[in-house]
C-alpha cells in the first residue's frame, strides 16, 4: 500500500510512502529514505525508485520517496539556504515525519548520483541514520569541497576512467569497433584526450593519494557507529574512477577493514537503462536490507 | 529563447537553479492517490490562483516510458502557470507509470484510456466544474484526443505533438532505443532477435503494447474530439499538419503552434538536466485563457 504525503516543517514537500507488505509492521526496522537523483522526481531514473521501495517493503520494510525543494513535485522554499545545507535539513525534516506518523526511529538513506552524496552526508553526522546505499556516488568523500572536486582531481578521475573503459571494462570491443568505424565524437574527446594528456605529462604533480584525511576520519567514525555503507556502481559510469582514484591504494584497506561494501554493477550505464541490470541493482539493494532484518535493535539514538 | 534548460548538476552546482528564478509565485500542490482497490492512480491537484475564476478544469496527460521523466518537471510547470491563471488543473500518472500501482508492462492503452477518463471524473469531483481541458503529450496526447472523441463533457484539447500514427511511433522507439545502444556505455540482456527490441530505454516494450500501438491512427478518428484544439509542434520536422487539416474537416476550431525544439527529443541520462520549455508553456497558457475566460 502507498500513501501520498506532504511533509516538512512547512508541509509542503511532496512524498510517497510504500508500506510492508506485512500484517504488522515492525517500527523498531529502519525505513528506508530515497533522495532525489538529480532533478529526477522521486519516481527515480526508469522509475527505479518505485521499483527499490516495493522491493523493500515486500520484505518488510517502510519506504519514503520524497522530492527536495524545487525539486519534482515539491515547490521551492523561500529558506534562501545553499540547496546543500536545505536538502540536509529537509532530510532531517523527512526522518521526523516518519518518527511523529509512524513511531519509526532509525533510518537507512539512499540516493542515486547527488541522492547517494546527501545520503552519505547525512549519515556522517545524524545518529538515527544506520545505513546509507549509495549509487554511483561522485565527490562525496570531498564533502569539504562540497561536490566540486579540484580539477586536478577530476583530470585524475577522467584519465583512469577513459583508460579503464577502453581497455579493462566490458564494453572494451564495443568502445573500440565504434573509434575504428567512425562512431566516435573526435570533435569532443580529442581535444579533451589531449588536454587530459597535456596536464597528465607537465601539470604539477598533486598528492598521490588526493581523499582528505578527515574523510579517512569520517568513514572510520561510520564503522565505529556500525553504521552500514554500502557503495553500488556503474561499470559505465565515472563515479566508480572517482573512487578508485580519490582511495588509491587505502581502497583494499577500507574494504579489508569494512569500512567499504562496494558493488560493481557491469555492462550499465549510470541510470541502469536495461531493464536487466534494473533487476540487478534491486535484487543487490533487496539481500543488502535482508542482512539488516538479522542484526539485534537497539534502542534508537536522540536527534541531533 | 526556446526552451529554458535548467542543468542541476551535483550537489555544489545546485546551489542556484535558473529556474528558481522563473518561478516567480508557488501554488499549492496535493498529491493523492484515487481509484478502488489496489489498483490506484497517484495524482497532483493544482487548486486555481484567487485571481480569476474559470468554468473549465485541466487534466494533462503526462507521455509515456522516459520521455515521462524526462518532461515531468516541463508537465509541473505547466499545471503550476495553468492554476495561476485559474484553471483547477489535476496530472496523474497511468497504470504502471510514475507512483501509480502495477508494472509498466502490464499497461495497455485501454487501461490507460479509462484512467485517462478516471482523472477527468477526479478533477470534476474535486472542483466542481462541469467543463474539462485535456492536455497531452506524445502518447498522452493521443490518449487525450480518442477519449475526447468518446465523451461529450471534453471541450478543449492541446495536442503536444501527438503519436498520429502508431506503426510509425513503434518505429521511433525501436530506432531510438538502437541509438541509445550504440552510444551509451551498456550491454543488452542478449542480441534483439527480429526488428524489434523487447525494451525501450529503460522500460518494457511488451508484444500486447506493440500490437496496442500499431493500431493507433488519430487520421481515422471520425468524431470530433473537442471544438477547439491547438496543436503544438516542436519536432524538428514539422508532421502534424495532417492531423491539423483532419480535425478541421471535422469541425473543429484548430489552433497550431510551432515551436521547435529538437534537442529535447534525444534521449539523455544526465539526471541534472531538465527541460523546461517555456515558450510552449505560455502558448499553451494563453490559449486556455483566450478560450476559456
Amino acid at each position: 500500500m502507498e500513501e501520498a504525503e506532504l511533509l516538512g516543517k512547512d508541509r509542503d514537500l511532496v512524498g510517497v510512502v510504500t508500506h510492508p507488505a506485512v500484517e504488522e509492521a515492525d517500527s523498531k526496522l529502519p525505513a528506508f529514505l530515497l533522495l532525489n537523483a538529480g532533478s529526477v522526481h522521486h519516481v527515480g531514473p526508469n522509475r527505479l525508485y518505485v521499483k527499490i521501495a516495493r522491493h523493500l517493503a515486500s520484505l518488510g520494510f517502510m519506504a519514503l520517496r520524497f522530492d527536495f525543494a524545487g525539486v519534482g513535485d515539491s515547490p521551492r522554499r523561500r529558506d534562501r539556504l545553499p540547496f546543500g545545507e536545505s536538502a540536509v535539513r529537509q532530510t532531517q525534516e523527512a526522518m521526523h515525519h516518519l518518527t511523529a506518523t509512524r513511531g519509526i526511529e532509525r533510518f537507512v538513506l539512499m540516493g542515486l548520483c547527488s541522492g547517494a552524496v546527501f545520503s552519505y552526508r547525512m549519515a556522517t553526522f545524524d545518529p538515527r541514520v544506520m545505513g546509507a546505499v549509495l549509487i554511483n556516488a561522485w565527490g562525496h568523500l570531498h564533502d569539504g569541497a562540497d561536490g566540486r572536486l579540484p580539477p586536478h582531481i577530476v583530470n585524475r578521475v577522467l584519465v583512469h576512467y577513459y583508460a579503464r573503459i577502453a581497455l579493462r571494462s566490458s564494453f572494451r570491443t564495443k568502445v573500440w569497433r565504434r573509434a575504428l568505424t567512425g562512431g566516435m565524437d573526435y570533435g569532443a574527446r580529442v581535444p579533451l584526450a589531449l588536454k587530459l594528456a597535456r596536464n597528465r605529462l607537465f601539470g604539477r604533480r598533486k598528492q598521490a593519494t588526493p581523499v582528505e584525511a578527515d574523510s579517512a576520519a569520517r568513514m572510520q567514525q561510520l564503522a565505529e557507529r556500525s553504521v552500514r555503507v554500502l557503495h553500488i556502481y556503474s561499470e559505465g559510469d565515472k563515479t566508480l574512477d572517482y573512487l578508485q582514484v580519490a582511495l588509491g591504494d587505502r581502497l583494499p584497506e577500507w574494504r579489508r577493514r569494512g569500512w567499504l561494501d562496494v558493488r560493481i554493477v557491469r555492462g550499465t550505464n549510470h541510470t541502469f537503462t536495461p531493464l536487466w541490470k534494473q533487476r540487478e541493482l534491486v535484487d543487490i539493494i533487496g539481500t543488502w536490507a535482508q542482512n539488516l532484518l538479522d542484526e539485534p535493535r537497539p534502542p534508537a539514538a536522540s536527534p541531533p | 529563447m526556446r526552451a529554458i534548460e535548467v542543468v542541476l548538476d551535483l550537489p555544489g552546482e545546485y546551489d542556484r537553479p535558473r529556474e528558481w528564478h522563473i518561478e516567480t509565485r508557488q501554488m499549492a500542490v496535493q498529491p493523492f492517490f484515487f481509484g478502488t482497490g489496489a489498483e490506484l492512480l497517484f495524482g497532483c491537484y493544482h487548486a486555481p490562483g484567487p485571481a480569476t475564476h474559470r468554468t473549465s478544469a485541466v487534466v494533462l496527460c503526462y507521455p509515456m516510458g522516459e520521455e515521462y521523466i524526462r518532461f515531468h518537471r516541463a508537465w509541473r510547470y505547466l499545471a503550476a502557470r495553468l492554476a495561476e491563471a485559474g484553471f483547477p488543473a489535476l496530472r496523474f500518472d497511468y497504470y504502471g507509470c510514475g507512483n501509480s500501482a502495477g508494472d509498466f508492462e502490464h499497461g495497455s492503452i485501454d487501461r490507460w484510456r479509462a484512467d485517462v477518463s478516471a482523472a477527468i471524473g477526479q478533477v470534476r469531483r474535486r472542483c466542481g466544474v462541469s467543463r474539462v481541458c485535456l492536455i497531452g503529450l506524445r502518447l498522452g496526447a493521443t490518449l487525450s484526443m480518442v477519449v475526447a472523441a468518446e465523451r461529450a463533457d471534453v471541450n478543449g484539447l492541446v495536442l503536444w505533438d501527438p503519436v498520429v500514427s502508431g506503426p510509425a511511433h513503434v518505429a521511433e522507439l525501436a530506432a531510438a532505443h538502437k541509438e541509445m545502444l550504440a552510444k551509451a556505455l551498456v550491454m543488452p540482456e542478449r542480441p534483439t532477435r527480429g526488428p524489434l527490441p523487447t525494451e525501450v530505454l529503460g522500460f518494457p516494450l511488451t508484444h500486447s503494447l506493440v500490437t496496442d500501438l500499431e493500431q493507433i491512427d488519430l487520421l481515422a478518428v471520425q468524431q470530433r474530439p473537442a471544438n477547439n484544439v491547438l496543436i503544438i509542434s516542436s519536432h524538428e520536422q514539422d508532421t502534424q499538419r495532417p492531423l491539423e487539416q483532419h480535425l478541421r474537416r471535422l469541425g473543429a476550431r484548430v489552433a497550431y503552434q510551432r515551436s521547435p525544439i529538437p534537442d529535447v527529443w534525444e534521449w539523455n541520462e544526465d539526471v541534472g538536466r531538465v527541460i523546461l520549455p517555456s515558450e510552449i508553456v505560455q502558448a499553451t497558457v494563453a490559449w486556455m485563457s483566450a478560450v476559456y475566460p
